[in-house]
């Protein structure tokens, strides 16, 4: 197996030194590419540590690194696939996810966690997650023990908790709350047929040029999808909510019972596929429901 | 509109509309010449004297039918169904072929009245066959506006020459020839690849224009919107063109997706390289990972 994803509790700034270090220097001796994904106080604490080495490690501030989990998998993604262009064997990193202050994040960045072993497994990336002891709430430490095949505390070790991936990301993912404001438009016949009716209502709703053109690509993937899997469209639903721009889809097809779905990066060779992988990438957040009477409904937030 | 409220909306036209729309049917169909005066009035069920009131004359009457022509024919149809069948301006220019073949084979086909209308006023001084000049160089004017657009040496000629293929097919639509504006897109296509403009094809929304797929490195450009409805058609066009790789020059395309971005590496996944890619090219590209790809090259142009 190519991916090793362990947490790491600390509950000392020394024993998160002692061990990133460790994990980052081991990186750079065998000619892998570092990484590190942490705060700005851990990035300060492993420059001092590491010395002549920190100018071979990238350090990355974590608020700029965890904002959007499909994204930040895409990154890793990239990070791996640089590497391999570089000639490196494979990546060393650290990431240290920041979990938010709200349950509601705690249970987003806990389903990301479970998403890593599944939709990383081709890549050649050892990455280790620390989690803060003395700042994490515990729910988001137990999440930790569930999404890690092993947790290092002061030794690594194989977590008991460790559990199934797809039955955390589901529990970990809220229910879609229904949107009565929406309102339906007729699914046209084709994706040009599409993009003319959503240009049109995200110019009546005032949605910004750069996240039009991503919810018009995003859209179009969709309903392509609804097409070649499930039947074709049946329904359609645009609207305003908050800040956000929504649109949503249905067909009459199976349904799709994958919490994966959209999660794992496409191969660049790959003929087919991914086209809820760039749904994902395009949009602020994807959700999968269960319309009454079959189908599927994929709802796209710009 | 449904049909029962045409009466309505009759009554409550003015005495000037309803002679213009008469007007327009009749001139259309027979010639200024031939309609009399009486016949329009009867037409458009107005007392002479509401002509004369908005009309000084007959010939006001036609200029004003040539101008209503000009805005419904050339500025309502002809320019926006060209602009919405083809992005690019050679596409348009070939568009028009097609919209003449649909307009050919309408039962109500009544041919080009500013030819007509020329035809019947010999008189080179006469303001009708003077209008009819200033119309028919009206829609010179867009053809240059394309032909320049699209890269022609003198677009001017070009238009001309553009302008004569439409013509003929016109009378050669009146004589039966249904398909005769296809016969001029066959000259039309010479004419573009006279311009080093050759190949060009429109797949939906989406043109191509492989305007040198062979040497070397053959090069093809993209305009439009190249989406999955798109794709099958340029994956074929491209693996007709057997191995070896191709440039594809985007600055053009104005929407990718997925499936149409997949086409362009064939059903082979030939290597290509990308050039003057826009930003959404460039976020699609990378969210495929083709940015680390050895497959894809992307670059500021393609090599001339």
């Amino acid at each position: 197996m190519s991916l090793r994803h362990d947490a790491f509790l600390y509950d000392s700034d020394e024993t998160f030194v002692a061990q990133m270090s460790a994990h980052l220097v081991e990186g750079l001796r065998v000619g892998a590419h570092a990484v590190a994904v942490t705060t700005q106080h851990n990035l300060g604490l492993l420059h001092e540590s590491l010395g002549a080495d920190a100018g071979n490690v990238a350090c990355i501030d974590r608020e700029e690194w965890y904002e959007h989990p499909a994204r930040v998998l895409a990154g890793f993604d990239r990070v791996v696939r640089d590497a391999r262009a570089a000639g490196a064997p494979s990546v060393f990193a650290i990431g240290e996810v920041r979990f938010g202050a709200t349950p509601r994040e705690w249970d987003r960045w806990t389903a990301y966690e479970a998403t890593i072993d599944r939709a990383l497994a081709h890549c050649r990336l050892e990455v280790i997650c620390p989690y803060d002891e003395r700042v994490l709430p515990t729910a988001v430490l137990a999440g930790a023990c569930m999404t890690h095949e092993h947790v290092i505390t002061d030794a690594r070790r194989p977590s008991a908790d460790y559990a199934d991936a797809a039955a955390v990301v589901r529990a970990h993912t809220p229910a879609p709350e229904p949107l009565p404001q929406l309102r339906a438009l007729t699914p046209p016949d084709g994706t040009r047929g599409l993009r003319g009716l959503l240009a049109a209502a995200m110019a009546a709703d005032g949605v910004p040029a750069a996240a039009a053109r991503d919810m018009l690509l995003a859209a179009g993937e969709v309903f392509t999808n609804a097409r070649q899997h499930g039947g074709g469209a049946t329904s359609l639903s645009v609207g305003r909510v908050g800040t956000h721009f929504v649109c949503e889809i249905t067909d009459a097809g199976a349904g799709l019972d994958d919490p994966f779905a959209g999660y794992v990066p496409p191969q660049p060779a790959q003929r087919s596929g991914a086209g809820l992988w760039v749904a994902r990438q395009a949009t602020s957040a994807l959700e999968l429901l269960r319309p009454e009477g079959g189908g599927l409904t994929v709802r796209l937030w710009s | 509109m449904p049909k029962h409220e045409a009466p309505r909306i009759e009554k409550t036209r003015s005495g000037r509309e309803r002679l213009l729309t008469a007007a327009y049917d009749l001139f259309s169909r027979s010639g200024v010449r031939a309609v009399g005066v009486d016949r329009i009035t009867a037409e458009a069920d107005v007392a002479k004297m509401t002509l004369y009131r908005n009309f000084r004359s007959k010939n006001e009457l036609a200029l004003a039918f040539l101008e209503l022509r000009e805005e419904r024919w050339v500025r309502g149809w002809l320019q926006p169904e060209t602009q919405a069948r083809a992005a690019s301006p050679a596409g348009r220019l070939l568009a028009i072929f097609e919209l003449f073949t649909e307009w050919f084979e309408r039962d109500d086909f009544e041919g080009c009245p500013f030819v007509t209308s020329l035809l019947e006023f010999e008189d080179r001084d006469d303001p009708v066959r003077q209008a009819c000049v200033e119309h028919l160089a009206g829609i010179r004017a867009y053809l240059c506006e394309l032909a320049t657009a699209a890269g022609a040496q003198d677009p001017e000629r070009f238009a001309a020459q553009w302008h004569v293929l439409l013509q003929g097919s016109i009378v050669a639509a009146h004589e039966g020839d249904l398909d005769a504006a296809m016969k001029a897109r066959e000259l039309g296509m010479l004419l573009l690849e006279r311009e080093g403009l050759k190949e060009l094809a429109p797949i939906g929304r989406c043109d191509y224009l492989a305007a040198d797929l062979v040497g070397p490195e053959p090069v093809m450009r993209l305009a439009g919107e190249l989406d999955v409805e798109a794709a099958a058609t340029v994956a074929a066009v491209i693996d007709a063109r057997g191995d070896g790789p191709i440039c594809f020059d985007l600055a053009d395309l104005e929407f990718v997706d997925v499936a149409g971005l997949r086409a362009l590496r064939g059903s082979d996944q030939h290597p290509i390289a990308i050039a003057a890619p826009s930003a959404a090219v460039l976020r699609l590209v990378g969210m495929l990972g083709w940015d680390s790809d050895p497959g894809v090259e992307l670059r500021p142009a393609c090599v001339a």
